[in-house]
C-alpha cells in the first residue's frame, strides 16, 4: 500500500514536469521570460540614475532574447516597444530606428503598439537630427492611427517643434492644419474619449495660434459636449487662462463657472468651483 | 478524560499505519484535488486554454489568463474547485473511510466494494450535508468579517500604528480559528451516520450535542489535529507575498501541500472521532 502510495506520488510528479515542457505555449514561456525582465524594469525605474550600467545591459540582453525565441507571441510585440525605450533612455537612437523597422515590418497591429512604434520611432529619427524622415513617421502616424492618443497629439506635437525651433511660419502652418485635423476628428468622434480628447486639442492649437476667442469658444463647447466631472476638473485651469487672463471676460467665465456647478456630482469639485465663482463675485 | 483522549490519538495513529486503507479515501480525495489544480495551472496553456481561458476572463480579469496572474489568482480559482469536490465527493469519501474504520475495530471483514455500496445508499445525503457545511463556512466568514471590522475600528481610533501592525495577522488568524472551532460541532456528523445508521436530520443536531457534552475531548480530538493546517493555512494567505519574495510557481507548491496536509490531517481528525463513537457507543 506504501509503495502504492510513493508510485502514484512519483508518477502525478512526473506527469506535472511532463506536461510544463510538452504541452504547446509559446506564449506562456515569453511571458515569464517577460515577468522576470519587468522585475528588472522596476528596480531600474525605482533608482535610474544609481543603476549599475551592467544591469540595464542585461535587460536589454533579455529582451532580446525573447523576441529572438519567440518571435511571433504577443509578448515579443510588448518587447519591441520595452526595448526600443530602453535604447532611447540610453540615447541609442539607431539601434531604436533599427529595432523599430523589424517590429513595423513584421506586425500590424494591435493599434495601440503600432501607434507607439511609429512615435518612438520618429523621436529617434528627431533625436539624430533627421528631421525629414522623422515627419515622415509622425505623417504616417496621424493619418493612420489618428483614433489613438499618441496619433491625435501629433499635429500640436509638430507645431510646436516649429516653434522650438524658432519657425514661427512653420509653427503658424502646422496650427492651422491642426485646427482642420482636429475638427474633423472632432465631428467624426464625437461623444468618445477620442472626440474629447480632440476637443481639448483643438483649444491648445487655438492657444498656440494665440486666437483667444477661438479657443474660448473651443473651451465651451467641450464642456458642454461633454459634462462630466473630468471634463469640468481638466477645464477649469483653461477657463481661468482663456477667460480671465487672456480675455478679461469674468462674465463668460462666471457663466461657465455657474453651468459647471449646476452639472458637476462630487461635492468637493463644487465647493470649489463656487468659491472661485464667489471670489469672481467679489471683484 | 485525558488518558482517554490520548489513547483513542494514538490508536488512530496505530490504526493508520497499520491499516492504511484508512487512509485510502482521503488519498482519493488529495488525487481529485491534485488533478483539479494540474487542470487550473495549466489553463493558459494549449489545449485547455481554449475552455478555460474564455471563462477565467469572463469572470475575473485579462490578467488572470497571462502568467504571472494566472498563479496569483490559483488560490482563489482553486478554493471554488475543492468546495465543489467536497460537496461530490470528499464528504461520500469521507463516510467510506469511517465505514472502513467501523469495520477494522469491530474486526469485521473489510471488503471495499461492501462498504462503498453502502455509503453510497446516502449519497444524497452526504452531497446536502457538504452543502450545509460549505453555506455555514460562508456565514461564519461574512459574520467574522463584521466583528473584525467593529473591533479593528475600535483598535484604529485608538490605536491607530498598533492596528495597522496586527491586521494582516489579526484576520485569517480569527477566520481560521473561528472556521476550526465550528468543526468541533459539526465534524461527527459522518461518523454518526455510518456507525450509528442515522439519517443527515438526525446526525447533525448528534454531532452538535456531542460537541457540547464532550467538549474538552472534541477540542482534543478535532481542534487540536485540526490546528496542525494553521501553518499552511498562513501560506495560501501570505501566497501572494511570499511569491514576490520568490517566485510565482510557489504558489502552485503551497496548494500542494495544503492538499497533503489536508489529506493527512483529516484522516486523523475523523480517525478520532470515529474510535470515541465506536468506544463510548454514543
Amino acid at each position: 500500500m506504501k509503495r502504492n502510495i510513493i508510485i502514484v506520488i512519483l508518477f502525478l510528479a512526473l506527469l506535472h514536469v511532463v506536461f510544463s515542457f510538452v504541452l504547446p505555449s509559446q506564449e506562456y514561456k515569453a511571458e515569464k521570460i517577460f515577468h522576470k525582465i519587468q522585475k528588472t524594469q522596476k528596480k531600474i525605474r525605482l533608482n535610474p540614475d544609481a543603476t549599475p550600467p551592467e544591469m540595464v545591459a542585461g535587460l536589454e540582453r533579455d529582451l532580446q532574447r525573447l523576441i529572438k525565441k519567440y518571435p511571433r507571441t504577443e509578448t515579443a510585440k510588448i518587447a519591441y516597444l520595452m526595448l526600443a525605450e530602453t535604447y532611447l533612455t540610453d540615447k541609442k537612437y539607431s539601434e531604436v530606428v533599427d529595432i523599430l523597422t523589424i517590429f513595423l515590418e513584421n506586425f500590424t497591429e494591435p493599434t495601440a503598439l503600432m501607434s507607439k512604434a511609429h512615435f518612438f520611432k520618429g523621436i529617434a529619427l528627431e533625436r539624430q537630427n533627421r528631421w525629414g524622415r522623422a515627419k515622415k513617421e509622425f505623417e504616417v502616424l496621424k493619418a493612420d492611427y489618428s483614433n489613438t492618443p499618441l496619433g491625435l497629439q501629433i499635429p500640436i506635437y509638430i507645431a510646436q517643434r516649429h516653434l522650438k525651433a524658432g519657425d514661427p511660419l512653420g509653427a503658424k502652418e502646422a496650427f492651422d492644419e491642426a485646427v482642420i485635423f482636429y475638427q474633423e476628428i472632432k465631428e467624426k468622434e464625437m461623444g468618445t474619449a477620442i472626440g474629447y480628447m480632440a476637443s481639448i486639442f483643438m483649444v491648445e492649437t487655438y492657444l498656440g495660434l494665440e486666437k483667444y476667442t477661438a479657443a474660448g469658444e473651443a473651451l465651451e463647447d467641450t464642456i458642454r459636449d461633454y459634462s462630466t466631472d473630468l471634463t469640468f476638473m481638466q477645464t477649469i485651469p483653461y477657463i481661468d487662462m482663456i477667460f480671465l487672463e487672456k480675455l478679461n471676460d469674468t462674465k463668460k467665465a462666471k457663466a461657465l463657472y455657474r453651468y459647471i456647478l449646476d452639472n458637476a456630482v462630487d461635492d468637493r469639485l463644487k465647493n470649489a468651483v463656487k468659491r472661485k465663482a464667489d471670489a469672481l463675485q467679489s471683484h | 478524560m485525558k488518558s482517554d483522549t490520548r489513547s483513542i490519538w494514538l490508536n488512530s495513529i496505530d490504526l493508520i499505519l497499520k491499516r492504511p486503507i484508512v487512509f485510502l479515501p482521503f488519498g482519493i480525495i488529495a488525487l481529485l484535488e491534485y488533478l483539479a489544480l494540474e487542470v487550473l495551472y495549466f489553463s493558459t496553456r494549449q489545449p485547455l486554454s481554449f475552455v478555460l481561458v474564455p471563462i477565467l476572463r469572463k469572470y475575473f480579469s485579462e490578467t488572470s489568463v497571462h502568467y504571472p496572474g494566472n498563479l496569483y489568482i490559483l488560490p482563489r480559482v482553486f478554493s471554488y474547485a475543492e468546495s465543489f469536490l467536497y460537496i461530490a465527493a470528499g464528504v461520500f469519501l469521507t463516510a467510506l473511510a469511517v465505514h472502513l474504520i467501523k469495520s477494522i475495530t469491530l474486526k469485521t471483514p473489510v471488503k471495499l466494494k461492501i462498504s462503498v455500496r453502502n455509503v453510497l445508499k446516502s449519497y444524497i445525503a452526504f452531497i446536502i450535508y457538504g452543502i450545509l457545511v460549505i453555506v455555514l463556512i460562508l456565514l461564519l466568514r461574512k459574520a467574522d468579517m463584521l466583528i473584525l471590522a467593529k473591533s479593528l475600528k475600535f483598535l484604529s481610533g485608538n490605536f491607530p500604528n498598533r492596528a495597522r501592525q496586527i491586521t494582516p495577522f489579526v484576520v485569517p488568524v480569527f477566520l481560521f480559528c473561528t472556521n476550526v472551532f465550528m468543526q468541533i460541532f459539526l465534524t461527527a456528523t459522518v461518523p454518526v451516520m455510518v456507525i450509528q445508521k442515522a439519517p443527515l436530520w438526525k446526525a447533525l443536531p448528534r454531532s452538535i450535542l456531542l460537541g457540547f457534552r464532550r467538549f474538552p475531548t472534541m477540542f482534543a480530538l478535532v481542534f487540536l489535529p485540526l490546528m496542525l493546517y494553521f501553518p499552511v493555512a498562513l501560506m495560501k494567505v501570505f501566497a501572494l507575498k511570499i511569491s514576490q519574495l520568490t517566485s510565482p510557481e510557489i504558489i502552485f507548491g503551497i496548494l500542494i501541500s495544503g492538499i497533503i496536509a489536508g489529506a493527512v490531517i483529516n484522516c486523523f481528525v475523523f480517525a478520532n472521532v470515529s474510535q470515541l463513537l465506536l468506544e463510548k457507543k454514543e
